[in-house]
């Protein structure tokens, strides 16, 4: 069989856009034995996971109307070469305890990826002096007990807390399930200050403010975050992938899907139309396709070529508009929207990297409370998270780091203001504050839907949009799991393992091969 | 690390590219496996494999993305050229429109691939030829008799003469403008093959390694990590992963 020809094969699946869900079915798919054609639109890889370069950042800025700035004051310039900078529109965390984490190492795909150490989560105080403005959250009793700005009540009442949520301690929580994190922590008995409700709620990720977030929400996160520490080595509970963090996940899944030779990738690929339940051509009830399936999906592409298939999968947004297919979907019912910005700034943030154990971390989490902010004589109606990747992830050159801040709602000057402040209060090794070197703001919309939820019939997997912030989110796998299910017919066989060749180490050049 | 002893150890993505049937799949077999096939299928897709090379001073382990030269689309190179360190770009040079291909990739990975990357030039099949054109002195070694021997493995078995038609000047020269390394090799005898790779790991940029976890910066004292340290400077080895949650527990 030609593997290069496109219309003389009746696909097992077209996967249409190289986000992380399309991607983990195409390696799982092609693991399986399956035929899949995985499409994209973009030249490049990732869809809305890519990693781009700063000459590709400006132009995708421009294509998606995003605010792209490059403040006018390097004088010498500062900023490195273009390609340089990976900077990622994925750069979120995952957990030690991710099932994806779990699927890389059984699959043996983690063998070509590398994983770095996120190392503190910090909580801006505006209230405070200046060497105290940025508080570690403690990551143990042991850290809670040396925190000097607690007195011992508190530190008492933050372990009681703490033990309460996880599960340590008799009593029961069930009494909060209708309550938030704010009401369970401010309830009589604990009654602690707003600083600690911060420190707590920053360990949920969540862009919502301590009273919006469902206690048994939080309680989940949280019991998750300290049960993820020391998983891979002491003193962390999360790592990111070198290179841009989910960007480098999708490729190497997309390679994996490759490495089978059951997957053809075509870049900068436009669909035009879309039919189900088509008989298929004479040509492939005459060859070699004897299923028991006579119909199937027939698509159209930009370049001409007539592609069939028994399985779709694809984000809505990734689908033409305007064809009877895509048109009927059912809307989003409801989208939480959010501000975004990558922001290189030329101070390492050193200061945030340090761990209990060397060398320095790759990343750091910044929470900035509701209310901590001011601009223009308002202030942050919710908190803001800077995700913090240093030099260390490849993202960058040394002596600069890559911040990447996310808010819900809100104004999106309040993401330049949280990079200033922070970098006012983190100064490098010659006590410079550092400055943004380039920022890009840009809005995303996050369907409130649970991702689990994809609209699926039997042959039309869509998924739902899904934009990845500070954490790659544990449900794509479920979702992508659902899919595979549907069209193997087993779960079992998810991603199974494959030998990868390794040869005998070799020496220098004095080996002399006969 | 399991041997070696203290020897700093350092990933190193390769990606090979080249037009089709120049041999980039026997090169890396060659040099994984020790190994040469005739009449080797042409790679579909692509292949990964790793190799540690030994190195006086440390270890490095070779990432290899062993690419399908035949592909229609030119999509698959991106994904593997991305982020690599190094690039062998391969050439026959008994043809000489391989050797424009693979100019093509040389000026594909400076346009588009990380700035320091480390590429290498390679002209294979030095077997088929007769003579080495002028640089025998410096290729050392190389087995005459052999070479015309497997010229018989063509498709003309009469044709006793020369099969080259790219020059070692030629190449040389275009190699020397444009920074690569630059090595004529024989993946089915050897010749030069491990040469190549060594080179490569040579030329790595220090501070490149140092990013991937080279000396002195090496995972203090986070023990029971066995196997790869994979990088090491903050490298997680994520298959150490012990199961136990030792210093989890919070309170």
């Amino acid at each position: 069989m030609n593997i290069e020809s496109l219309n003389q094969t009746i696909w097992d699946a077209v996967i249409v856009g190289t986000g992380l869900r399309e991607s983990i079915l195409a390696a799982a798919l092609t693991r399986a034995g399956k035929r899949v054609l995985h499409l994209d639109r973009n030249p490049y890889y990732g869809s809305e996971y890519t990693a781009l370069s700063l000459d590709e950042l400006e132009t995708w800025a421009r294509l998606h109307q995003a605010d792209f700035h490059l403040p006018d004051l390097q004088d010498p310039p500062m900023l490195a070469k273009p390609r340089s900078y990976t900077l990622s529109l994925s750069p979120g965390l995952l957990y030690t305890t991710s099932p994806l984490l779990s699927l890389l190492v059984a699959s043996g795909i983690h063998e070509s990826l590398e994983f770095l150490r996120v190392g503190g989560w910090f909580i801006y105080r505006p209230d405070t002096g200046a060497d105290e403005t940025l508080t570690p959250v403690p990551n143990s009793r042991e850290d809670v007990f040396n925190d000097q700005s607690l007195d011992p009540r508190a530190k008492r009442l933050v372990v009681r807390a703490l033990k309460s949520i996880l599960g340590l301690e008799g009593g029961s929580v069930a009494d909060w399930t209708q309550k938030s994190l704010q009401e369970y922590l401010e309830q009589s008995s604990l009654h602690l200050p707003s600083r600690i409700i911060s420190a707590f709620a920053s360990l949920t990720l969540r862009h919502d403010r301590p009273g919006e977030i469902p206690f048994e929400e939080a309680e989940r996160d949280i019991r998750n975050h300290f049960g993820s520490i020391g998983r891979f080595g002491p003193g962390f509970a999360a790592v990111i992938g070198r290179y841009g963090s989910g960007s480098e996940l999708v490729q190497v899944f997309c390679r994996a899907a490759a490495v089978t030779g059951n997957a053809v990738y075509v870049l900068e690929s436009d669909i035009m139309n879309i039919e189900n339940n088509i008989p298929y051509p004479s040509w492939a009830v005459e060859k070699q396709f004897k299923h028991e399936d006579s119909i199937g999906i027939h698509l159209q592409l930009r370049s001409g070529d007539s592609i069939w298939a028994r399985h779709l999968i694809a984000t809505a947004d990734n689908l033409p508009g305007g064809i009877p297919i895509v048109e009927s979907l059912p809307k989003p019912l409801v989208e939480d929207r959010y501000w975004l910005s990558v922001c290189i700034v030329s101070n390492p943030l050193q200061n945030l990297l340090r761990t209990s154990e060397p060398p320095l971390a790759a990343g750091a989490v910044v929470y900035i409370p509701a209310n901590a902010l001011k601009e223009d004589s308002y202030l942050n109606t919710h908190p803001i998270y800077i995700f913090v990747h240093g030099s260390e992830t490849g993202e960058c050159p040394d002596g600069q780091s890559i911040l990447y801040v996310s808010m819900k709602g809100d104004n999106k000057r309040f993401l330049d203001t949280a990079v200033n402040s922070l970098l006012n209060k983190v100064r490098d090794n010659n006590g410079s504050t550092g400055q943004i070197l380039l920022s890009m703001k840009f809005e995303n919309t996050v369907e409130s839907r649970p991702l689990k939820e994809a609209n699926r019939d039997s042959s039309l997997h869509i998924l739902g949009k899904h934009t990845p912030l500070i954490e790659i989110p544990d449900a794509v796998l479920d979702q992508v799991i659902d899919i595979y299910g549907d069209i193997v017919g087993s779960r079992d066989t998810f991603m199974e393992k494959v030998e990868v060749e390794e040869g005998e180490p070799r020496d220098n050049k004095d080996t002399i091969f006969e | 690390m399991s041997e070696g002893g203290p020897k700093p150890s350092s990933s190193v993505k390769l990606v090979l590219l080249g037009e089709a049937a120049v041999g980039k799949s026997s090169l890396v077999l060659r040099f994984v496996n020790d190994d040469f096939q005739e009449n080797k299928e042409p790679t579909i897709g692509a292949a990964f494999l790793t190799q540690k090379c030994n190195l006086p001073n440390r270890t490095i382990k070779f990432e290899i993305w062993d690419t399908a030269g035949q592909e229609r689309f030119a999509s698959l190179a991106p994904m593997y050229y991305r982020n690599a360190q190094s690039a062998l770009v391969v050439y026959d040079l008994t043809k000489a429109s391989s050797l424009t291909k693979a100019k093509h990739w040389v000026a594909e990975l400076q346009r588009q691939a990380s700035p320091g990357i480390v590429i290498a030039l390679v002209g294979n099949k030095l077997d088929l030829t007769t003579q080495s054109t002028g640089l025998e002195g410096s290729m050392g070694g190389l087995s005459l008799s052999a070479a015309a021997n497997s010229g018989a493995d063509g498709d003309d078995d009469e044709e006793e003469e020369d099969a080259r038609q790219v020059t070692t000047a030629e190449a040389k020269g275009y190699a020397e403008e444009e920074g690569l390394l630059f090595y004529e090799t024989s993946a089915k005898t050897g010749h030069n093959v491990s040469e190549v790779f060594t080179a490569i790991a040579n030329a790595i940029p220090e501070s490149t390694l140092k990013t991937r976890g080279g000396p002195g910066t090496g995972r203090g004292g986070a023990g029971g990590s066995s196997g790869d340290t994979f990088g090491g400077t903050g490298g997680v080895n994520l298959s150490a992963a012990g199961e136990t949650n030792k210093d989890a527990c919070a309170c």
